[in-house]
């Protein structure tokens, strides 16, 4: 972690009573000299992060202008690609969960966190968030700040069997199909009315199973795009089932707020800063 | 030992899948008790689509919606299409065509003598014991309520 641009993003798998609700744990450090931006592409997931060092704004994808993010925050869906305005020395830890999870774990329904990110506090009180927030502070080692986190959510669930209901399975079954499955298909494998289901998973998710269908598609993809030195961008049309290329760039564009080629060149240098780490 | 341990571990979905299919075979002969047998006596049901009304124990919730189903369509029968393991959920899922034709009221509608098909999910989770511990049931409600208003 010395010198400037040097970053550390390191993923954790949870345990199999966190797995049906959590993707991953997550640890970021970054160093900057200057001021600097990285771009996001909606990913499908909502998150729970703590940040410890240096503050750091966000510029969400409907904003405008840059706002300070809370030390302690959920994260509800994005629907498009956001900003993060980084400098000093980054620290975050953080939770990235299935899109229905805050709901069903911490009862906290993400109806209005579309594009938005809230203090922690909202969702589980003043005083238990100040106080996780203080002990992970406290805290120097990865570890043990997994295993405080780990442990609140253990607690969370407490109850969560009633808090269960159609839109957990649905997220599952979407994520599976990495946002290919058409709503018939997903009400037929559900055996439920659309109107319950879509009443269901707006109240959890704070999007419609069919938009959230796209943004995972395109999260996917999006991921390709980042992480893939060289694309087959017409097997990528074909796979994302889109009709042709054209409807491919344009619904690439209206989340990513680039083109498929800019967005792969803006990514290459990103992904490359943390390969370099890894290696070094 | 890899092999032993696979071995084991689909013997005890089979085990799982077994008591699922007891389930509705007492379903079928209308034999609460012998359905209720099958669950922990603090298992919970969920009949999603009656929201609270259809939440809490089996042996309460579940036993008197089952009783009131059965009185309400005599002929009340299942059929099992599908029976899947759930690795991640740990839980069975089940599809299930349940049928029946009305001849007293139910949830407030007067019986017609009109009969309903209608495909649902249930959902299995299991305690050590392979006892059942929850019971998640999905159907398109609206459906089932326009076939039985006509």
């Amino acid at each position: 972690m010395e010198g400037s641009g040097k970053l550390t993003y390191s993923k954790y798998s949870p345990d199999v009573r966190l797995s049906p609700f959590l993707i991953c744990y997550y640890f970021f450090e970054a160093k900057f000299d200057d001021v600097k931006i990285i771009q996001s592409p909606p990913t499908g997931y909502a998150a729970m992060t703590f940040n410890f060092i240096s503050d750091y704004d966000v510029c969400a994808g409907v904003d405008t202008e840059f706002t300070p993010s809370p030390s302690a925050v959920i994260i509800g869906q994005q629907t498009k690609n956001y900003k993060l305005r980084l400098s000093g020395h980054i620290q975050q830890i953080g939770v990235v969960f299935k899109p229905t999870a805050i709901a069903t774990l911490l009862n906290y329904p993400l109806k209005d966190m579309v594009d938005k990110r809230v203090a922690l506090e909202m969702a589980i009180g003043e005083t238990e968030s100040r106080l996780l927030f203080e002990r992970l502070k406290n805290e120097s080692r990865t570890d043990y700040r997994l295993a405080l986190i780990h442990s609140f959510l253990l607690e969370a669930m407490e109850g969560y069997e009633k808090r269960m209901n159609v839109a957990d399975l649905a997220s599952d079954i979407i994520l599976k199909s990495h946002g290919t499955i058409s709503i018939e298909e997903l009400l037929d494998q559900l055996c439920v009315s659309r109107r319950h289901l879509e009443r269901k998973f707006t109240d959890k998710v704070g999007l419609t199973p069919k938009q959230y269908c796209r943004i995972v598609r395109m999260a996917h993809i999006s991921n390709i795009v980042a992480h893939h030195e060289e694309i087959d961008w017409q097997d990528l049309v074909f796979k994302g089932g889109f009709h042709d290329q054209n409807h491919f760039i344009k619904d690439f564009k209206a989340l990513n707020n680039l083109s498929p080629v800019k967005y792969h060149q803006e990514h290459a240098e990103l992904i490359r800063l943390l390969h370099n780490n890894k290696k070094s | 030992m890899k092999t032993t341990k696979l071995v084991q571990e689909s013997t005890s979905v089979m085990e799982m899948k077994g008591i699922c299919l007891e389930f509705f075979s007492a379903y079928q002969e209308k034999d609460i008790a012998r359905m209720l047998n099958l669950c922990t006596t603090d298992g919970l049901v969920f009949f999603e689509p009656l929201e609270e009304l259809g939440t809490g124990l089996i042996n309460e919730v579940g036993r008197h919606i089952w009783i009131t189903l059965m009185d309400c369509f005599p002929d009340l029968d299942n059929t099992v299409m599908q029976l899947d393991w759930n690795e991640e959920a740990n839980a069975v899922h089940c599809r299930v065509k349940i049928f029946g034709t009305q001849q007293k009221e139910f949830l407030g509608i007067a019986a017609q003598g009109l009969r309903f098909d209608s495909d649902h999910i249930f959902i299995f989770k299991f305690d050590d014991q392979t006892k059942i511990r929850e019971i998640r049931i999905l159907w398109d409600h609206e459906n089932f309520l326009k076939q039985l208003i006509g």
